[in-house]
């Protein structure tokens, strides 16, 4: 009895740790996207530049920030947007129609603040 | 296009102006230094005035002239039936030894749970007399042996 | 079943070992099929150390005391119950806890890791792997727990009476779990290092989950720690800056360094390096902990007092910082900042003062820690640290940290004006300034304590202040209250799950600070019969009753208490004695309110019954308990993801599919 759940024990895991080697079940799946490349990185790039832009939005509603200062964020934030939209080569319909989305979201965000126009 | 150049286009759209840049790491510097300074002379203060030496029971013995009146802690084990309480008092008197020395003590209140077992290292904080028992603070007991957290009487 | 969980543990060193050199060879060599075995080995690891477990567990509840491991830590009269605190009362025992534990959560992050961070998964198993395979070896080699005795004893030696307590059920193993887990959030981050990734932010979302994950276990190890500390130890506090308790908080203080400052790496790519150094402090300190919990030579009313494996801790710790830091140095110029900061008026700079406020509170709490190994190295005589440096000097820097707790999250990132600031701090400001004169009126007139809740009042109404004002202008736009508070915090949730925490550490606060000034306490001696008074409280001393049991000796004194004129009720501290293991274990009865605590506990008693009895009334500490679950479910807000949902559309991933291969880059840095 004790043989026997000693080989279970050893020969279990020995072919789960052999059959993805001997199966290539990896290889023969598609690459997974790389977390690293350019096109990943300018995406967390736009996404922090929008959540940048919704959070300026929603501290100016709070009254946390004057004017100026809302301006300043809200103008390097949508200079940032823009920058990563060119330096993924779109066209430029894509990049308008980007650019109008932000701008859309924000106005949704200013609303759901509840902050004045 | 390649990578470095994004990096830098985008670098230096968004760091403002370089004048202004060099001007906070200035006054980042200073507010930094003048900070760390002034806590670490506080800190250095506080504990000169917050160490404690430790002793063993017999190493209290060969230095006793010298901490005569001094807070210490000193460390040992209950010698066995050595703990009674004058009656009706809240005083407790007590032995601890390291084997080879032994030194009387007093503690006024409760004593921890693991105070009454030989085997316990009773960590004692108070004052020390040559010619009177020492006088107990603070009683400590580390545990003789497993996991356990201990407790601390004040 | 004791030998098949032996087995089961050579098969687990074994694999652990497999998955480590594979792991990383298929890191290394882009090997995926190698990559996916070693993960599936890891995977496997987990029944075979549950096997494990469940064969020493048996052992305990059969009372096999042919395992010397039982025969040590339990007997035949032990609750059956308390098998599974005697399984991790000892030390062997608690490293098979430990690897277990760590086994299952590893197995989850890795799970989630390869999913999103598909190319440093296989590092980062490479380090998991090889912090179970150093578990694994101390046990195997060390302190195994199954192992069996020559001569099989008619009955053990019992387990330690002071555990047998419901709070042993959990804090032990939340403490245990929470240092180790600090294990995970090191892994991905020298993983995306060793995989030459750190640079653009790729383990930032991961880090910080599995950050917060561990965060949040150790804060609540620490919390129960205190709890059970104050509730059964019967002293009546519940932190004496004990090497133990110093070396569970210091891993907690860079942890939370760390799940804040990695924020600013998620907006601004900046502070890259800083995190990097934060996440290897954790972990260094976390393995110092254990050290210090495992024999270490510190002076501690905790340890494993026998062993000398502290030291191979210590070792492998100090070999674990000089790998890392050798790491970090060669992959230095991959880290450099995106961003820059702007202003000192900014939240990334708000940030970092907080990291070099928790980041001191940690190094003056470990100074004043292993300061009396160096006083006995460098001179004949010990000197040790008492209570008051902690207190005097880690006191303000705490306070300055609620402080900026209450001010920070009003800042914008980037930057604001001394006009913006002037603004925004008026109502906390002027609410800072009323708390202190109402508890000045109040009579409270320690200035310490008076600054602290005067800086608790400026926290609280900053956060109150955003929330108010968030609220309002939902409900502007026509929703009702309630709602639109609700979708307020939903809107945002990792920062107002933040703030939920911060309110939970500000009622902790206010409990520490107003039991640890105004605690008062005395010790009376008490006959039957007799009646004393303490503040408003008195307390008759009716009787005790004594009882007995198999193991112990239990007295339990009756009191009847009125706070005042007010009646409220009997209480009934006790004291059990063992005298198997001449230990007393000592139960305070409290009588617990939000506004203070009374707390009665007893000495040894006289033949006639008499007793020394200390009372005490410690203000507010029913505050610190309840924070606990306000705290758990606001970390919990915060780490649900957001839904993506709504923003869809924004995503750059929408364009991309349809740029396709004319994008920049598909493959920049897919292999090294």
């Amino acid at each position: 009895m004790l043989v026997f759940a000693s080989i279970v024990i050893c020969v279990i895991p020995a072919l789960v740790v052999l059959y993805p080697l001997l199966r290539k079940i990896a290889s023969k799946s598609p690459l997974p996207e790389d977390e690293s490349s350019l096109n990943a990185d300018l995406e967390r790039r736009w996404e922090s530049a929008v959540d940048g832009l919704q959070s300026a939005e929603l501290e100016k509603s709070l009254g946390n920030l004057q004017e100026e200062d809302y301006v300043w964020l809200r103008d390097i934030h949508m200079n940032e947007a823009a920058l990563v939209l060119k330096a993924m080569d779109l066209s430029e319909s894509d990049e308008i129609e980007m650019m109008r989305k932000v701008n859309d979201e924000i106005a949704r965000t200013k609303i759901q603040s509840g902050g004045t126009e | 296009m390649d990578q470095e150049n994004v990096e830098g286009n985008l670098d230096s759209s968004t760091s403002g102006n370089q004048g202004l840049l060099t001007a906070n790491r200035g006054k980042f510097l200073i507010a930094a230094i003048v900070l760390i300074s002034s806590l670490t002379y506080f800190a250095f203060m506080a504990f000169q005035s917050a160490t404690v030496y430790y002793y063993t029971v017999g190493e209290i013995n060969r230095e006793a002239s010298t901490q005569e009146g001094r807070i210490v802690r000193v460390s040992g084990k209950l010698v066995p039936d050595s703990f009674h309480r004058s009656e009706g008092s809240t005083v407790a008197h007590f032995s601890l030894t390291d084997g080879e020395y032994v030194m009387d003590a007093k503690h006024n209140g409760v004593l921890p749970d693991l105070f009454f077992n030989e085997h316990s290292e009773i960590i004692l904080e108070g004052v020390h007399h040559t010619e009177k028992e020492f006088d107990s603070q603070n009683v400590i007991v580390k545990c003789p042996s497993k996991y356990v957290a201990l407790s601390e009487s004040e | 079943m004791v030998e098949i969980g032996q087995i089961a543990i050579v098969a687990a060193f074994m694999l652990a070992v497999y998955v480590t050199v594979v792991g990383f060879a298929g890191g290394v060599l882009n090997g995926r099929d190698l990559v996916v075995s070693a993960r599936w080995g890891f995977y496997s690891i987990v029944p075979l150390l549950l096997l494990a477990t469940a064969g020493l567990i048996y052992a305990f509840v059969n009372n096999d005391f042919s395992v010397a491991y039982v025969a040590e830590n339990s007997n035949l009269a032990m609750p059956r119950i308390y098998a599974w605190v005697a399984f991790y009362s000892g030390n062997a025992g608690s490293l098979l806890y430990i690897a277990v534990a760590f086994s299952i959560m590893a197995s989850i992050c890795l799970k989630v890791i390869t999913k999103k961070l598909p190319y440093t998964a296989p590092y980062a198993l490479g380090v998991m792997s090889m912090v179970l395979l150093f578990f694994l070896a101390v046990i195997l080699f060390l302190a195994n727990p199954l192992e069996k005795l020559p001569v099989t004893p008619a009955d053990g030696q019992g387990i330690n009476p002071l555990l047998i307590h419901f709070g042993m059920f959990i804090h032990p193993p939340f403490q245990m779990l929470g240092l180790i887990s600090v294990a995970l959030p090191y892994s991905v981050a020298i993983g995306a290092l060793l995989a030459g990734r750190g640079g653009r932010d790729e383990w930032v979302d991961q880090g910080r989950l599995w950050g917060m994950t561990s965060w949040l276990i150790l804060t609540v190890g620490l919390l129960l720690g205190s709890w059970w500390a104050y509730t059964i130890l019967g002293w009546g506090g519940y932190w004496a800056w004990d090497p133990v308790e110093n070396s569970a908080l210091m891993p907690w203080l860079a942890m939370t360094a760390f799940v804040h400052s990695i924020m600013v790496q998620k907006r601004r790519g900046m502070f890259r390096m800083w995190n990097m150094v934060l996440v290897i402090i954790s972990f260094t300190m976390a393995q110092l902990g254990m050290f210090i919990n495992r024999g270490g030579p510190v002076p501690s009313v905790h340890s494993f007092a026998e062993s000398t494996m502290g030291w191979i801790f210590l070792a492998v710790m100090g070999l674990t910082l000089f790998v890392s830091l050798v790491i970090f140095v060669i992959r230095y110029d991959t880290l450099k900042s995106r961003g820059r900061l702007e202003s000192i008026i900014s939240r990334e700079s708000a940030f970092l003062a907080q990291n070099v406020l928790f980041l001191l509170i940690a190094f003056v709490t470990l100074w004043g820690t292993v300061f009396p190994i160096f006083s006995e190295t460098f001179d004949e005589t010990t000197m040790t640290v008492g209570q008051p440096f902690f207190n005097k000097v880690n006191g303000p820097l705490i306070l300055l940290l609620i402080l900026l707790m209450g001010v920070a999250p009003l800042l914008p990132w980037r930057r604001a004006t001394g006009k913006s600031l002037a603004r925004m701090l008026r109502i906390p400001a002027a609410s800072g300034l009323s708390v202190a004169a109402i508890v000045l009126i109040l009579g409270i007139s320690q200035p310490w304590a008076v600054a602290s809740f005067a800086i608790c009042g400026v926290a609280v109404s900053g956060v109150l202040q955003e929330w108010g004002r968030g609220t309002f202008s939902r409900h502007r736009r026509g929703e009702w209250w309630p709602k639109a508070f609700l979708n307020l915090l939903n809107a945002n949730r990792p920062r107002y799950g933040g703030y939920i925490v911060h309110l939970a550490i500000i009622m902790l606060g206010v409990g520490i600070t107003a039991s640890s000034f105004y605690s008062v306490q005395r010790d009376v001696v008490m006959e039957p019969g007799d009646t004393e008074t303490l503040g408003k409280y008195t307390f008759k001393y009716i009787g005790v009753n004594e009882e007995s049991f198999s193991d112990r000796v239990e007295e339990t004194a009756e009191f009847k208490v009125w706070s005042g004129d007010k009646y409220i009720g009997y209480m009934y501290p006790y004291r059990a004695f063992y005298p198997e293991f001449r230990i007393a274990a000592t139960r305070g009865a409290i009588n617990s309110s939000p506004m203070e605590d009374f707390y009665l506990v007893p000495s040894e008693f006289g033949d006639d019954g008499q007793a020394v009895f200390r009372a005490l009334i410690n203000p507010m500490i029913w505050w610190m308990w309840a924070s606990c679950p306000i705290l758990v479910f606001g970390t919990l807000v915060s780490l649900v993801p957001r839904r993506r949902s709504k923003n869809v559309q924004l995503r750059l991933t929408s364009l991309t599919a349809r740029v396709g291969d004319r994008g920049p880059s598909t493959v920049l840095g897919a292999e090294d």
